[in-house]
């Protein structure tokens, strides 16, 4: 093409100039879209990330508080049990070595329990000790509550010189009655109990956390910690990081692996102790990546066809232009102004063919309203998420999607959100509902962005169900926090039970039955008998505490499963109710029973309750009491069967609820809590408990406990 | 219901118990044993230890026969009171019989090692308590010797 002088083609050459703008545009306008959606999506995906790796931190912390609280009160156990006692004595004592090695047993998060005296050395254990006398005198939790009593210590890790591993512990300070320090008390925890946990809740393969001291010690980690690597460097992340706050967020390139990560990190209660948690931003951005590479594909479609299109267009004007070129300045003038027109209106609708497309294939549920909230555009997955038909949306409000309590509200925020309109989440922090057509209602998330165009505002809303996901990590956080709370809070409960309430119910038992001794002759009858119910009322009272106190002692002095002989169990029962099956002129059978998992003192009491119950609830006739076992599936089903008076069908549920009774006090005494027990062992074990019986006909309970190996809870 | 004990003269309890109610169900019990009491009563550790070594208003105490001491207690509890006169050369022959509500199997070990002489659970009515106070002052002020006081 000559550019010198004067080319009466000069409104051709414009044109072809204005199709590599197009050509140029056709490639640059889905890329620069495609990197707005993908920065978006981006954001998203590590806002989704860090809100998981701060839950997960929360279990963690929990995990790890439950843990530290259990050694704590360990520590107290054993302080309280060799308070008064000499060194000599102590290392003496084989009941103290005994009493130290039960409670290892009993606390799988417990390694080992150590006495040292006020010179560091240890003069009794859990343990059997070397030799040679062993000191803790160089660790670091003995030279600080040497000097001070700083509550429970938690020292930094070492290798073991008796369990041989890499081990921490919890210390706590024992003094004499003037004050003085008096050595210490050392409980020993271990990393591995920590990561095992990490490793079940964790990712695969992929977990990265810590559990470390402000002064940076590390106590634990995952993946496994190098043992020439027991601190944090001074200047590592988490470090810095704790020196600023309790609990946060960070994100950080690890020295061990060069990956990067997104941590949150908390303190362990008052402990000195952190613990903090890890994803790769790889694997936090992997959904992110693959909805990227589909929707990378779609955009490069559209923007090949387009440039196809585009390039197209330019071969046909270039060849136009060769034809044109003869023409008249002025005749070139006019068409060029025809065709620039023809030109802006085709690319509109071309853009806005892209626009729908894109709307229209995208998985999530998009809507677009204008200025007075009129829905003009919706697209499938809306459509599917609130049931409505495509024509039903179009044209309705947008509040149409909102429950009615909602609504006038929302029309407000509408008209606000016109004046000052922004990208932003709807509802911050607020959980926001949907409505479907049907008026049933769903948790959402709502994304909104303005859109600006020649016809005025228009708003574009993204809307997420996330009634799913809000229900399963509002009950996952909420049966976590129940089980954590609970073993503490039943020992707490047990103790009350047992020493607060017991002495005012003495104390009142003991002044009302006074009153009935010393002025029972200066009384009426009337008087006395009144005096008779309070004392028989008080007595049922401290009946019922002291069961309560056996109802929790089924959770709280669980014992680790064994196996057990089911035949056993029976023998012992038999032996216990020996005196009740005499003087009820009973007959007790067995037939063949099985050996299962569980814990033996727990199980004899089960039976001594099922038994007992038939010897207590006997009919006229003298009681025959049959105890069998049969294989169902993968578990075997236990009956007791009696003669016995039977009980209602409606109350078949009812008599395993806690002081639940069918019958009256003076007839068969009793707190109803016999059945509440057997019911809340036979859970622990993992089985079933249920009754058959009529009126009449005697009753057999049943219960289901699982063959083979079964974890204690 | 007033024998005098083997020593001819009401026999001296020293009662430690920081629960009124208690104290009170003690005084009463003690009232309808076959002997003769007389019952002096402190409230914490600290005090009894006063009484027995005759320090501040207890200058004219006399040396009990037998000290009925309760476990659980504020400020000095009874585990420390056992300890102090274990080792105290002056009081280490006084008999100690611990009365608690306390059934802990820990709580009865370390009282015998602390030296007590008997460990009785208070029973949760006014008959049995009546009938464990007669057996413990028929044993303590008519079989025993006690040990000479010099």
């Amino acid at each position: 093409m000559n550019r010198a002088g004067v080319d009466p083609s000069d409104g051709a050459g414009a044109r072809v100039r204005s199709y590599k703008n197009l050509v140029a545009a056709s490639v640059l306008v889905p890329m620069l879209l495609f990197a707005v959606v993908a920065w978006e999506g981006y954001k998203d995906a590590m806002r989704e990330a860090e809100q998981e790796v701060g839950r997960v931190a929360d279990v963690l912390q929990g995990h790890a508080l439950n843990v530290f609280e259990t050694h704590q009160l360990v520590a107290q156990r054993v302080s309280d049990r060799i308070l008064g006692m000499s060194w000599p004595d102590i290392e003496r004592s084989g009941d103290i070595r005994a009493y130290l090695g039960k409670i290892r047993d009993e606390y799988q998060q417990i390694k080992g329990i150590w006495l040292a005296d006020a010179s560091g050395v240890v003069r009794n254990a859990s343990e059997v000790l070397p030799p040679s006398p062993l000191s803790v005198a160089d660790r670091d939790y003995f030279q600080a509550l040497q000097v001070a009593d700083a509550g429970t210590m938690i020292g930094h890790i070492v290798p073991g010189r008796v369990l041989k591993a890499l081990n921490f512990n919890v210390a706590r300070r024992r003094e004499t009655q003037a004050g003085t320090f008096d050595g210490v008390v050392i409980v020993t925890a271990f990393p591995g109990y920590f990561t095992d946990f990490w490793n079940r809740i964790g990712p695969t393969g992929d977990i990265a956390a810590a559990l470390a001291r402000k002064d940076g010690a590390i106590l634990a980690r995952a993946p496994e910690m190098d043992r020439n690597v027991l601190r944090l460097p001074t200047d590592s992340p988490l470090r810095e990081a704790i020196r600023r706050a309790e609990r946060g967020r960070y994100r950080a390139v690890s020295t061990l692996d060069n990956k990067e990560r997104l941590y949150a990190y908390r303190r362990v209660g008052e402990y000195d102790a952190y613990v903090g948690y890890g994803i790769t931003v790889h694997h936090a951005l992997s959904p992110w990546r693959s909805h990227l590479v589909r929707s990378g594909s779609a955009f490069a479609i559209a923007s090949a066809a387009l440039l196809l299109l585009s390039l197209g267009a330019q071969e046909r004007a270039r060849q136009e232009q060769q034809a044109i070129r003869q023409w008249q300045e002025t005749a070139g003038k006019l068409r060029e102004e025809v065709a620039r027109r023809a030109d802006a209106e085709a690319d509109l609708r071309r853009s806005e063919e892209r626009f729908h497309a894109t709307v229209e294939s995208a998985p999530s549920a998009i809507v677009m309203m204008d200025a007075g909230g009129k829905i003009v555009v919706s697209n499938a997955a809306t459509e599917k998420l609130f049931d409505y038909s495509h024509d039903e949306l179009l044209g309705q409000q947008i509040e149409v999607l909102m429950p009615d309590r909602f609504r006038e509200e929302h029309r407000r925020h509408r008209f606000a959100y016109v004046e000052a309109p922004s990208a932003r989440t709807m509802g911050a922090g607020r959980a926001l509902y949907g409505r479907r057509k049907d008026g049933s209602e769903l948790r959402i998330e709502v994304n909104v962005s303005p859109v600006e165009t020649r016809e005025g505002l228009f708003v574009l809303a993204a809307i997420a169900d996330v009634t799913e996901r809000t229900r399963q990590t509002e009950a996952l956080r909420k049966a976590n926090d129940a089980l954590e709370r609970s073993n503490i809070e039943l020992q707490r409960f047990a103790y009350l039970a047992s020493h607060d309430l017991q002495t005012p119910m003495r104390t009142v038992a003991s002044f009302v039955e006074l009153l009935g001794s010393t002025y029972g002759d200066k009384l009426d009858a009337q008087a006395r008998d009144w005096i008779q119910r309070t004392i028989r009322a008080t007595h049922h009272l401290q009946a019922m505490v002291r069961d309560v106190l056996e109802y929790s002692r089924v959770d709280s002095q669980a014992r680790p499963f064994e196996p057990v002989e089911l035949r056993q169990v029976y023998d012992h029962a038999l032996l216990l109710l020996e005196a009740a099956i005499r003087e009820a002129a009973g007959e007790v059978s067995c037939g063949e029973l099985p050996l299962v998992m569980g814990d033996r003192a727990q199980l004899v009491q089960l039976m001594v309750n099922l038994m007992g119950n038939a010897l207590k609830y006997r009919s006229a006739d003298p009681p025959r009491i049959r105890v069998s076992a049969e294989r169902k599936d993968t578990e075997w089903q236990v009956a007791v069967s009696d003669n016995g008076i039977g009980i209602p069908l409606r109350y078949h549920e009812r008599i395993f609820e806690i002081f639940e009774r069918l019958h009256d006090e003076r007839d068969r005494p009793g707190t109803g809590i016999g059945l509440a027990v057997c019911r809340r062992v036979v859970h622990r074990h993992g089985g079933r408990i249920w009754v058959e019986s009529e009126p009449g006909k005697g009753s057999t309970f049943h219960f289901t406990i699982p063959e083979g190996t079964v974890n204690a809870s | 219901m007033s024998t005098l004990s083997a020593r001819g003269r009401p026999a001296e309890v020293l009662l430690v118990e920081d629960n009124d109610d208690d104290a009170e169900l003690t005084r009463i019990a003690l009232g309808q044993a076959t002997f003769a009491v007389n019952l002096h009563r402190v409230t914490n550790g600290e005090e009894c230890m006063a009484f027995l070594r005759k320090e501040g208003g207890y200058s004219a105490a006399p040396v009990p026969d037998l000290i009925l001491l309760d476990l659980n207690m504020p400020r000095m509890d009874g585990r420390e009171v056992l300890h102090a006169i274990g080792a105290d050369d002056a009081l280490r022959h006084l008999p100690v019989v611990v009365l608690t509500t306390s059934a802990a199997d820990e709580d009865v070990i370390v009282s015998y090692r602390l030296g007590c002489r008997s460990y009785i659970v208070k029973p949760p009515d006014f008959g049995s308590f009546a009938k464990a106070i007669r057996g413990l002052t028929d044993y303590w002020f008519s079989l025993v010797v006690l040990a000479s006081r010099s």
